[in-house]
């Protein structure tokens, strides 16, 4: 197992208010982890704590097998983020950039190369010499994911980096991080409340609900394909009992049978147990990430 | 020394910085045309007045007022609880090698936002006194004369204020929002000036520290100056042991 990040029992309180409960993760070099949760669950603290930003009360964090208590500069060396996205006013896009730049190294022609090129990259070179805070939500966002790519990270956390963009921004935002976990197999941690948009890119999901981690699968265990079968007559007992062999996750009304399964096909294996050639019609739908968190958030 | 430089670089962006300047080398201006025009707002006593004299006039002029605290406070206050306010810290603190380096590096780029304070009102002061004072009746050629030692303890101590204060306020930053900060540091001085008038309290207090015009009432010996230092030393150490403290332990939220 190539662990770059293990997240090990962590917990968290303000006061009397928990807000990580025992939280473990584990999670594998070029992966795209998706954590969702309800408003206050944790997933903000959890990635903070995870930067080092908040000092966690107990557990263990390493990154690429440095703890964050005791090797916090080798740990979070190759990390880069995106919390809210916050800049100096009062710079362009460059000069926040630079400013970046120099706080850990001396700005040379090379480095300035590269800031060009990540905000080509993110769609900003146009503007690359217009203040902060002349910017739109958006260009923010892409001007967070710009600073979260210098020195070109092996793992990026992005906490909500969608909100507030409109959906060719998204759309954009979107294939700029499927770009990067290809080339770069760079692992990615990314929280959202847009559940389609954690469906579309991540490979596995985490559900965080009451400041512990409910849920850790890959995303195509954690969405069910709905089957439906129609048969040219009602089913007999044993039939059904064959059908609940297969998938437990059953309904059966008249001559129809629904099944949820996460399984990508069914169809052989429901002909298989039942006798003769009885289907009529059959149709398959994918269950909306929707529903799997309702289910998973208690 | 990435921090510091990366600290300038900001600072020498904000437009707060120049319009500091700006203000602070607008009342040497002002006293430079009086006395330039011979004007009767300033009386002024005695034979002529030297650039130096004149330049401690308007450094104990400002900071009687606290002007020299306000302008750093601002400055202070934005580099600290300003982003710890809007969450640039987060960037910073993942860069820097730690938070000591990190703490370091801001609080010397304050000291040096400070210093430059002081040292741009001198320069403007000299420069207004010399191109326009010299117009005035009282004016006398003899930059220095006067008050030789007593203009290098009198800078001296003024920056001592300085650094004082930029401590006390980068405490502060530590918990309030920019304003409240600066509120509570000119709160915290005004207190200050009002208990070194109570003679029990003086020696503990740093003394002088917001009273620079003492230097010239009273004559300060060398023991004097020492003590007064030791004192303002131990409290700006108190001050920053306390900012790091917190600083170190602070969660960004």
């Amino acid at each position: 197992m190539n662990s770059i990040i293990r997240i090990q029992n962590i917990t968290k309180r303000y006061g009397k208010n928990l807000v990580l409960d025992s939280v473990s993760l584990d999670i594998q070099k070029g992966s795209i982890l998706g954590l969702i949760g309800e408003n206050g669950a944790g997933k903000t603290t959890l990635m903070k704590s995870l930067l080092g930003l908040i000092k966690i009360d107990a557990g263990e964090i390493y990154i690429e097998n440095h703890s964050i208590k005791t090797g916090y500069n080798k740990a979070v060396k190759n990390v880069g983020f995106l919390l809210e996205p916050t800049f100096y006013d009062y710079l362009t896009a460059y000069k926040n950039m630079k400013a970046n730049v120099m706080m850990k190294s001396a700005f040379t022609k090379e480095k300035a190369e590269e800031i060009n090129k990540i905000l080509k990259f993110v769609g900003l070179s146009k503007v690359k010499n217009k203040k902060v805070d002349t910017f739109s939500f958006g260009m923010k966002q892409r001007l967070g994911l710009a600073q979260a790519l210098i020195d070109s990270p092996s793992i990026l956390v992005l906490d909500e980096p969608l909100v507030g963009m409109d959906p060719v921004g998204m759309k954009s935002f979107k294939e700029k991080i499927i770009e990067l976990n290809k080339i770069n197999n760079t692992t990615i941690i990314f929280s959202s409340h847009q559940l389609e948009a954690v469906k579309d890119l991540c490979r596995e999901i985490a559900v965080i609900s009451n400041h512990r981690v409910n849920y850790y699968q890959k995303i195509e265990h954690a969405i069910s394909n709905i089957f439906t079968f129609e048969f040219e007559r009602e089913l007999s007992e044993i039939e059904i009992e064959n059908i609940a062999k297969v998938e437990e996750k059953y309904q059966v009304a008249n001559n129809k049978v629904t099944i949820r399964s996460t399984e990508n096909e069914i169809f052989s294996k429901i002909a298989a147990a039942v006798k003769g050639n009885i289907i009529i019609n059959y149709y398959k739908t994918e269950e909306d990430l929707n529903k799997f968190f309702m289910t998973n958030n208690d | 020394m990435r921090m510091i430089i990366t600290e300038l670089y900001k600072l020498f962006h904000r437009k707060e910085f120049y319009i500091s300047i700006g203000i602070l080398a607008s009342f040497s201006l002002l006293f430079a045309i009086l006395i330039g025009t011979d004007s009767n707002v300033m009386e002024i006593s005695g034979g002529g007045i030297s650039g130096a004299m004149f330049t401690a006039f308007v450094v104990q002029f400002i900071s009687g007022f606290l002007g020299m605290a306000i302008f750093v406070g601002i400055t202070v206050a934005s580099i600290w609880s300003g982003e710890i306010s809007d969450g640039t810290i987060a960037t910073m603190i993942l860069k820097a090698k730690n938070r000591r380096e990190l703490f370091l590096g801001k609080l010397l780029a304050t000291y040096l936002s400070g210093i430059i304070y002081v040292a741009s009102t001198i320069i403007c002061s000299s420069l207004f006194y010399i191109l326009i004072g010299r117009y005035g009746s009282k004016y006398n050629p003899n930059y220095f004369d006067v008050v030789e030692n007593d203009y290098i303890s009198f800078i001296y101590i003024t920056l001592l204020f300085v650094l004082f204060s930029t401590s006390l306020i980068t405490l502060l930053s530590m918990k309030f929002s920019q304003m409240k900060a600066l509120l509570a540091m000119l709160g915290i001085l005004i207190l200050t000036k009002i208990l070194e008038k109570v003679d029990s309290i003086k020696t503990i207090l740093p003394t002088y520290i917001t009273d620079v015009q003492r230097i010239f009432t009273d004559s300060m010996d060398s023991k004097t100056i020492l003590f007064t230092t030791m004192i303002i030393v131990v409290y700006i150490s108190i001050l920053n042991l306390g900012s790091y403290t917190i600083f170190k332990r602070m969660d960004v939220k």
